[in-house]
């Protein structure tokens, strides 16, 4: 079921996987298209969702936030879905965000019903 | 001392003092320094700063002192006014100093031997300014030239110098530095930015009283003088900084024309939504603009970096474009910038679409300067 909300995010165009990932840095589900989830890619999910939790707690009191992080050809957007529990959504720099943010909030409750 | 033209606030922002002097080729205004309780300003005419001043308490800095003063921060906090000329006309009158880029002709010289000998190392645009004989309401510019002890009795073998009596330039403040009681020894004109060495820098480590000034007073920075000629007394300060005596050169030199950092920044400063903007690096804090804790912001922009550090080698999509952290109260961004990076302090009402084109647009404006 998990995995058919995120095939959402994956037809977007350009959307190349989707991943709900824990605080720890853990992953929960994942799925891909056209890109391989290798350990290397693994650890920088880890270290990615790490490193932004940490940024945001020294604004205090663990804010909600987004995470945005581009690179030449890709990027990965992390949104938070509840508590513990994030999205991660890796796609090429040509991708839509406004529909990538839309299909999220059109789906996070879904998403949240489901961890 | 009075209050200064307010002038057209280009944004607060902070770095080392140095940064003043490198960065303004083009600016003309004041730049308003706040340190600690204390607050001062640096008059700039295009590059050329033509007064210092800081005030902390009842302690008075002027001239060389409270340059010496903001150079002894790593990094201090201060704000860009833009002047019109009159403005800046109106600001040099209050800080009774002459244009340095007018041309005051010989015959205004008025009576006496005028003991300056004439020092190839001053540009022409800069002349001498002549003082009436006798004239002591007259007060004189601000000593900038800190002490020397080589030096020391310069002031005492100087033959008269005269200044232009200028009724405007009335003081507000005394003379500074004047031997206690010595009338006959006219006060050394000095109406050139000062002259820095590191050590001098180094040396000063919080406000002094004006009273420092007197052993500044008389140590003048050496000039040029054949040697072994005696006839000829020390030539009087008027010309802007040497550069044999100084590496770092108060005038910054005419690089690129305009700056661009101070350009684009405040530019971008001037968004809708942009809160703050720094530049900065793993070592300090560059350049901030903008309203927002330097100290606060830049270290979350550090833990970004790192973050993003740590993941680029990671993934193989070649070096990271951008980070951007989204919190309820705004955005946070940083991006590479040049050799630094740069960090934005964005409200919600900015995207990250808007974001990806502010940078984009940062990008395309900072080329072709850089390239120049």
């Amino acid at each position: 079921m998990l995995k058919k909300i995120l095939n959402k995010f994956l037809i977007l165009h350009d959307v190349r996987g989707v991943i709900v990932v824990r605080g720890d840095g853990g992953i929960v589900e994942s799925i891909k298209s056209g890109m391989e989830y290798n350990d290397a890619f693994m650890a920088a999910v880890s270290t990615f969702m790490a490193g932004s939790k940490a940024t945001a707690d020294t604004f205090g009191n663990s804010p909600a936030f987004m995470v945005f992080m581009e690179f030449p050809d890709y990027f990965l957007l992390l949104a938070p879905l509840k508590e513990e529990f994030f999205l991660l959504v890796i796609a090429q720099n040509t991708a839509n965000i406004g529909q990538i943010n839309q299909e999220m909030k059109k789906n996070r409750e879904d998403l949240v019903a489901l961890l | 001392m009075k209050p200064l033209p307010e002038g057209k606030s280009l944004g607060w922002m902070q770095a080392p003092a140095s940064w003043i002097d490198s960065h303004t080729v083009r600016f003309i205004g004041v730049v308003r320094v706040v340190i600690q309780d204390g607050e001062g300003f640096i008059l700039i005419k295009k590059g050329k700063p033509l007064f210092y001043y800081f005030k902390q308490g009842t302690i008075e800095l002027k001239g060389h002192t409270a340059l010496d003063y903001f150079n002894s921060h790593p990094v201090i906090e201060f704000n860009l006014c833009k002047y019109t000329p009159d403005e800046l006309a109106w600001a040099m009158k209050l800080c009774n100093i002459e244009d340095p880029d007018r041309v005051v002709p010989k015959k205004a010289v008025v009576t006496g031997p005028v003991y300056r000998e004439h020092t190839p190392l001053s540009p022409p645009a800069d002349p001498p300014v002549a003082k009436p004989a006798g004239e002591k309401r007259i007060p004189d510019p601000v000593v900038v030239s800190p002490p020397v002890p080589t030096v020391d009795k310069r002031a005492a073998v100087s033959g008269p110098v005269y200044r232009e009596h200028t009724p405007l330039s009335r003081p507000a403040n005394p003379p500074v530095a004047k031997p206690a009681g010595d009338t006959r020894i006219p006060d050394p004109v000095v109406v050139s930015p000062p002259v820095l060495t590191v050590e001098q820098r180094a040396a000063v480590s919080g406000p002094v009283s004006g009273e420092h000034n007197l052993s500044s007073r008389t140590a003048a920075p050496p000039v040029a003088k054949p040697a072994g000629d005696t006839r000829i007394p020390d030539p009087v300060m008027v010309s802007p900084p040497v550069p044999k005596v100084d590496k770092r050169a108060v005038v910054p030199q005419p690089v690129a024309g305009d700056d661009p950092e101070v350009t684009i920044l405040s530019h971008i400063r001037d968004l809708d939504g942009i809160v703050a903007i720094a530049v900065f690096n793993d070592i300090r804090n560059v350049i901030m603009i903008g309203d927002a804790d330097s100290e606060v912001l830049v270290k979350i922009a550090r833990t970004m970096l790192e973050t993003a550090k740590k993941i680029t080698p990671l993934l193989t999509w070649g070096p990271f474009v951008h980070m951007t952290i989204q919190i309820p109260a705004g955005n946070m961004i940083i991006a590479p910038y040049y050799d630094n990076y740069l960090c934005l302090l964005t409200t919600r009402t900015i995207n990250i679409g808007h974001i990806r084109r502010i940078l984009r647009d940062l990008q395309q404006k900072a080329a072709p300067q850089r390239v120049s």
